[in-house]
């Protein structure tokens, strides 16, 4: 029980009561004391006066315990006939802020707390209405999400594959001007399939916003992975992808590893490829007090000031890059940017154009327990949308 | 690079003589025909189905080495089918790879708990690339107990 017992309707109205009997008794007591030195004091002997005044006493003192049983007996009575009632309405709102719903309370009284019971049963009738509809709302936006991710990706994954098996020769070999072409249907395909990859993770529903799993991890071996799982890409190009020396020794934080590698990868990817064959990419780190600051720094054509502005925004894609005809859907930034601030963190830039580029990507070791990141459920995240 | 680690596994004389079997269960014909030509020429022998039921009854008939499972089907969805394929006692060691263009956290995590051994999206692997994975999934479940 969360009240206290001294505020409890039994002690109020066992106080009103007793006060209701003593009142009248101490009133009946002055008059009987008052008559007592008028009439009486004078005209009897001193032993009956006092045998007179010690009956008194003693009526008024069984009388104010009669006035005492009485009182709890009547206040148990009146406060268990109001409270009773009142306790299964605490319990049914109690549920219901517990999410439970599936609640209709048995109240059959006619008076006014029959009427609120009447009431509450009406409004947990509505508040399930509200919230049965936007059950299925939410139901058919993530069933038409899925469904439009499966129809983009099928047709996608067919000529995926076809490129593949012709290009492994699975079919019979093929000369190398038809190669040279399926290579780059295939390379268009890819980007498109990365598209509707991260227009999905754009919405956040395949790895963006809902379902992290935030977890104690050190990003200094993270780094060294990642950097493992771009060298390839880095070779292709023929740009340098190095760790700096700050990548050693440990560095816990407490993050989703998946999709920071998401969100870093990104950046990793954009400075490979917006970096020139012969250039450099240094992914380093720096442990502060309170964050660990990770920094990817290209040698790169550059974002002017005013690119840098919409830099994070979905779908930009600055001029400089636009021209480059080089792939890119616009939302690896965003996504990044996102990532990073579900995690608590900051990501910056400095470039020079022409000079390189740095990201500068800010993590807390720690989130204070209100801004602790909390995985946002699956339903609660379509209702957003 | 791949295929160097696959000839390693121990499964690489097997599947010279045309011992393992996959059963394939998917509904789009031509994707099908695509991975079915793929493991045939990888060395393995296929059971086909195109939707769930003739894939249960399929395994149940003939129990395969492994099962590569769609989840959007005709009739009972992939889910439904993994979970009757793990209730059914002949058939619940077989390992699963689910491939399907589905590719949320939710469905991923969905069929993980119910037993896949490995989940890929369609449009995010080729086939050579499903081929490397059936080869670790089936050296995994056979080969390193």
């Amino acid at each position: 029980m969360k009240f206290k017992i001294r505020y409890s309707l039994f002690f109020r109205f066992f106080w009103t009561l007793v006060a209701l009997s003593v009142v009248p008794m101490a009133i009946s007591a002055f008059f009987f004391v008052a008559t007592y030195h008028a009439r009486i004091a004078d005209r009897v002997s001193q032993a009956v006066a006092s045998e007179l005044l010690q009956n008194a006493a003693i009526q008024f003192f069984l009388i104010f315990l009669f006035v005492l049983i009485i009182a709890t007996f009547a206040a148990y009575l009146i406060s268990r006939n109001i409270s009773r009632p009142l306790r299964t309405l605490t319990d049914a709102a109690r549920r219901i802020g517990e999410g439970d719903l599936n609640i209709k309370i048995h109240i059959t009284r006619k008076d006014e707390i029959g009427t609120l019971g009447e009431f509450f049963n009406e409004m947990v009738g509505n508040v399930k209405e509200v919230q049965e509809r936007q059950a299925v709302i939410s139901q058919l936006k993530s069933e038409f999400i899925s469904i439009a991710a499966h129809q983009l990706r099928t047709p996608l994954s067919v000529m995926k594959w076809s490129h593949q098996i012709l290009l492994d020769g699975d079919v019979g070999e093929i000369p190398p001007k038809q190669r040279e072409m399926i290579e780059k249907a295939d390379l268009a395909n890819e980007s498109m399939i990365k598209l509707v990859h991260n227009l999905l993770d754009a919405a956040g529903i395949e790895e963006g916003k809902f379902g992290f799993k935030f977890e104690e991890m050190d990003i200094v071996s993270f780094l060294k992975n990642l950097c493992e799982q771009k060298k390839l890409l880095a070779e292709n190009k023929q740009v340098v992808l190095k760790l700096g020396s700050g990548v050693s020794g440990t560095g816990n934080i407490t993050g989703d590893a998946e999709r920071l590698s998401m969100a870093i990868g990104n950046i990793i990817d954009n400075a490979i490829r917006y970096t020139p064959s012969g250039g450099t990419v240094e992914v380093d780190m720096k442990i502060e007090p309170s964050a660990i600051i990770v920094s990817v720094a290209d040698t790169g054509i550059g974002i002017s000031a005013e690119d840098r502005e919409r830099l994070f925004t979905k779908f930009f894609r600055g001029a400089s890059v636009r021209h480059l005809e080089t792939l890119g859907t616009g939302l690896g930034l965003f996504i990044a940017k996102n990532v990073i601030s579900s995690h608590n963190g900051m990501i910056s830039v400095e470039s020079e154009k022409g000079q390189g580029t740095t990201f500068f990507i800010r993590l807390p070791r720690e989130h204070p327990p209100e801004k602790m990141p909390v995985a946002k459920s699956f339903e609660s995240f379509v209702r957003g949308i | 690079m791949a295929q160097d680690e696959g000839s390693s596994l121990p499964i690489a004389s097997m599947l010279k003589h045309g011992e393992i079997k996959i059963l394939v269960i998917e509904d789009d014909k031509f994707l099908r025909e695509l991975l079915v030509g793929k493991l045939k020429k990888e060395g393995y022998a296929t059971t086909e189905a195109v939707d769930g039921e003739e894939g249960l009854g399929a395994a149940k008939k003939d129990p395969p080495h492994l099962i590569m499972l769609d989840l959007v089907l005709p009739g009972a969805d992939g889910f439904e089918i993994l979970q009757d394929l793990k209730n059914n006692p002949n058939v619940s060691k077989v390992p699963v790879i689910v491939l399907s263009n589905l590719g949320s956290r939710e469905d991923i995590d969905r069929a993980l708990s119910l037993g896949a051994k490995e989940f890929l999206v369609k449009a995010h692997h080729t086939p050579q690339e499903i081929v490397d994975t059936i080869k670790k999934v089936l050296d995994a479940s056979y080969f390193q107990k």
